[in-house]
């Protein structure tokens, strides 16, 4: 009974809020679609952070400034006892406001898995699930809005990761001694405020066999400078990490109740912001379209004519990729990864004339240096380094067994 | 710096986008050579087609764009991680006749499509609606036996195991050359597994149990069959498992829901198809290889002498404890070693009995070398065996003494 009076008292407040507006004029003019889809969101993020309660006063809002077809959904997903059901009813709404073309800074988002494939309009960012909250909340996909761009040149001097939710970008510099800084910008490298992240800069770990974790020896907090313009971590003049060449691994709580996100930063240097001036344009997305060859064509190493020529190239890219890692130079270890599988790919058709017990080798070895090649490129972007060396043992492993079979040092 | 593309290839080829005529509205960039209806729908077909389709036991179909494209990022972090498809023995140390790992150029496929832009192709060549898979594996069987009655898999409960004692009733001794399994409620029929009891064991359990077939009480015997959808079955020719006359077989099915069909209730009378020889063709004998030893850092060794000439035909591994890889080598009398089976990344949740694509023959006194990795802080988890081993690593051996083996 007392959910029946909730639900029509929800209701009436839905016409009494709407009775003026009717009164003063003709019809009661739906909202510019931007605004009505403001208040949409807010009961998509409502639903995505499990709050019933608010997830309804924001409905009654978006009823009261929505067209009449769209109240209609509205007003049935209101009648909702419970948050299940809610979110039941609003995937009707949800959809038909998805088919529509959405304003900038909007995106269409699917998840496959609720009532099979289900889909919703959220801001441009990570997935937000208004169907399973905080049980599967980055279950989906989203449609990011064109003219986002593939920019991932430094704002700051320092080295950007991307960071596992596939928006926001994270620069880490090393501007003065004892100061390391994070800085965040989002999809189109539009600065993130980043006054409620909190974090930790470690400056060395111990690993622990018994649980293959590793554990923080030294670590210092990583707090928002003004205006929440970057997160920042004080070290001590004792660390060895003071000054460069310094390694910090960025551990960034984005949002509260989620774990962690690690990135790995070595500065053979001080960074400085002046470096920005002298580095070259960035790609950007949306300019001249670049030409209509797909990237994987356009990194095609020559592929040498003999298998041994093919197996050298393969460990001069090892070579590389080892360096690139000790760089901490981690996004750039996909161009030497890719084009060493394409290499062993082309080694394979190539190895004809081995004994078959090398030809197994290496066939397996082949198989293990595309799949490590992939992980490495992936890894490479998030810039975990633990994620890095798991993946190059795979690779170095691998390439060990296709150098032993060519006699190669 | 490295421009963002989605995870892996690099430069976003916005012409690309245009020329392929896809994902107009989103900004992946198409940073793939491959399409989905030209080179990666024949793949998904043949490798995950019989489960990842309309109505298996893959949560997902893979066999329409719309519905497989949604789940790239997970394609990726399966295929990345080995866990599918579920065939793990690497081609190339061993070689075998009912399976295959992904080939290293087909896996490169999946892997720069679904991380660059997963575009679908010419709208002109994509693929027809696969038809139902509806019948038996292989060819008609000898003989087909149902569950005795229907089984209800009930809404609540997710994940069951459950034995059923199938009577055979032939009157003279007779060979299994194969077994075909053909569930009626495919989306929920995860594993069978199959044995022959001629002692009664299975019957009296059932007995002691309500509702159609039973829980526990008969975890003695060696399997005859192991089946999980897709998985090929071999036919063997001149060998066979002895099937006394009389003797019963019994069913081990594992029934599992995924996310798709939690809460839903089920009925299942899956059949089995046997595939019979005349009783006086040779016998396969089956050995159970335990760990014995304690590991040695992270790698575990054991190993079993056959002390008599034995010709080598499958191998079923079950590893219960964190491993990163499995190895099995035939060491000869002669120190020679045999690469017979290589699993990186094992995973306990799909059973398989790798054949052999040739029999080895193995002169008396020849082992078997069993090498695991370990993973670091791993300790043995609870992996219910397929053939009553309570060791953490254990390895069923399919063999026949040169005695038997027919020419």
């Amino acid at each position: 009974m007392q959910r029946r009076f909730l639900l029509l008292s929800g209701l009436l407040a839905v016409l009494v809020a709407a009775a003026p507006v009717a009164e003063g004029t003709t019809q009661a003019a739906p909202a510019d679609f931007a605004i009505q889809l403001n208040e949409y969101v807010q009961v998509q993020e409502a639903l995505a952070a499990d709050d019933f309660q608010s997830a309804m006063a924001e409905l009654e809002e978006f009823a009261r400034i929505t067209d009449e077809a769209t109240r209609t959904l509205a007003m049935h997903a209101l009648e909702a006892g419970d948050i299940e059901e809610m979110r039941a009813r609003f995937k009707p709404l949800s959809e038909s406001l998805a088919e529509q073309a959405l304003p900038q800074g909007f995106a269409r988002a699917y998840c496959p898995m609720y009532d099979n494939g289900s889909a919703w309009v959220q801001r441009d960012g990570p997935v937000r699930n208004p169907y399973y909250g905080a049980f599967m909340l980055t279950c989906g996909v989203v449609d990011a809005a064109a003219g986002a761009h593939m920019d991932h040149s430094p704002q700051h001097g320092g080295t950007v990761f991307m960071a596992p939710d596939s928006f926001h970008h994270i620069e880490g510099t090393f501007p003065e001694p004892g100061l390391f800084r994070i800085y965040a910008t989002d999809n189109y490298r539009e600065p993130v405020d980043v006054t409620t992240w909190t974090g930790r800069a470690v400056t060395l770990e111990e690993y622990d066999e018994a649980t293959d974790e590793f554990v923080e020896v030294r670590a210092f907090d990583l707090f928002p400078g003004p205006n929440g313009e970057y997160l920042e971590a004080l070290i001590p003049t004792s660390d060895p990490n003071y000054e460069a060449p310094a390694e910090f691994a960025a551990k960034v709580i984005f949002q509260e109740d989620f774990p962690a996100e690690r990135f790995d930063f070595i500065f053979g240097a001080l960074t400085t912001e002046a470096a920005v001036a002298d580095a070259p344009p960035p790609a950007v997305f949306g300019g001249a379209a670049p030409e209509a060859v797909p990237l994987a064509q356009r990194i095609l190493p020559d592929i040498p004519d003999t298998a041994f020529g093919i197996a050298a190239e393969i460990a001069s890219r090892d070579r590389q990729i080892q360096d690139l890692i000790a760089r901490g130079a981690f996004t750039e270890i996909f161009i030497p990864a890719l084009q060493a599988k394409e290499l062993a790919l082309a080694l394979q058709q190539a190895a004809t004339d081995l004994p078959p017990a090398s030809g197994n080798q290496v066939r397996i070895a082949v198989r293990h240096l595309v799949r490590s090649a992939y992980l490495l490129d992936w890894y490479g972007d998030l810039g975990n380094k633990n994620n890095v060396d798991s993946a190059y043992a795979v690779f170095g492993g691998a390439v060990g067994e296709i150098n032993a079979v060519y006699d190669i040092q | 710096m490295r421009p963002h593309a989605s995870g892996a290839l690099v430069l976003a080829a916005v012409g690309a986008v245009v020329l392929l005529g896809s994902v107009t509205r989103g900004h992946t960039p198409i940073a793939s050579r491959f399409t989905y209806n030209e080179h990666i729908y024949p793949i998904f077909e043949r490798q995950c087609g019989s489960c990842h389709v309309e109505g298996g036991i893959g949560p997902m179909s893979l066999l329409t764009y719309r519905e497989a494209y949604p789940w790239t990022q997970s394609i990726r972090e399966e295929i990345l991680g080995l866990r599918m498809p579920p065939w793990k023995a690497e081609d190339g140390f061993g070689s075998f006749s009912n399976g295959h790992v992904l080939p290293a150029d087909e896996m490169d496929m999946l892997l720069e499509w679904s991380a660059g832009g997963y575009p679908q192709g010419p709208r002109n060549l994509t693929p027809p609606a696969p038809p139902p898979s509806t019948g038996w594996n292989l060819d008609e069987p000898t003989l087909a036996i149902p569950l005795p009655e229907p089984f209800v898999f009930d809404a609540g409960t997710s994940e069951t195991v459950r034995y059923f004692v199938l009577p055979t009733d032939l009157g003279a001794d007779r060979s299994i050359r194969a077994i075909d399994v053909l569930p009626e409620s495919r989306a929920v029929v995860r594993h069978v597994s199959v044995y022959v009891d001629a002692s009664g064991e299975a019957r009296a359990a059932d007995a002691a149990d309500d509702g159609p077939g039973f829980a526990s009480g008969f975890e003695s015997a060696e399997p005859v069959a192991v089946w999980w959808p897709g998985q090929q079955i071999e036919v063997l020719d001149g060998i066979g498992y002895p099937l006394p006359a009389g003797a019963d077989l019994v069913a081990r099915i594992l029934y599992k829901k995924t996310w798709i069909t939690e809460g839903l209730e089920f009925t299942d009378r899956t059949q089995l198809g046997l595939h019979l020889a005349d009783g006086d063709t040779g016998a396969i004998e089956q050995t159970v290889v335990d760990v014995t030893a304690e590991p040695a850092g992270r790698e575990l060794t054991f190993r079993h002498v056959f002390d008599d000439e034995t010709t080598l035909l499958a191998l079923l591994p079950e590893v219960a404890v964190g491993s990163s890889e499995l190895q099995v080598e035939g060491v000869l009398p002669d120190g020679s070693r045999q690469p017979l089976l290589l699993i990186r990344e094992p995973d306990p949740a799909w059973p398989t009995r790798y054949w052999l694509e040739e029999p080895l023959d193995l002169p008396a006194g020849s082992e078997l070398q069993v090498t695991a990795t370990l993973q670091p802080g791993a300790g043995p988890g609870d992996v219910p065996s397929l053939f009553a081993s309570e060791a953490p690593m254990r390895l069923l051996v399919d063999h026949t003494s040169r005695a038997t083996t027919a020419d």
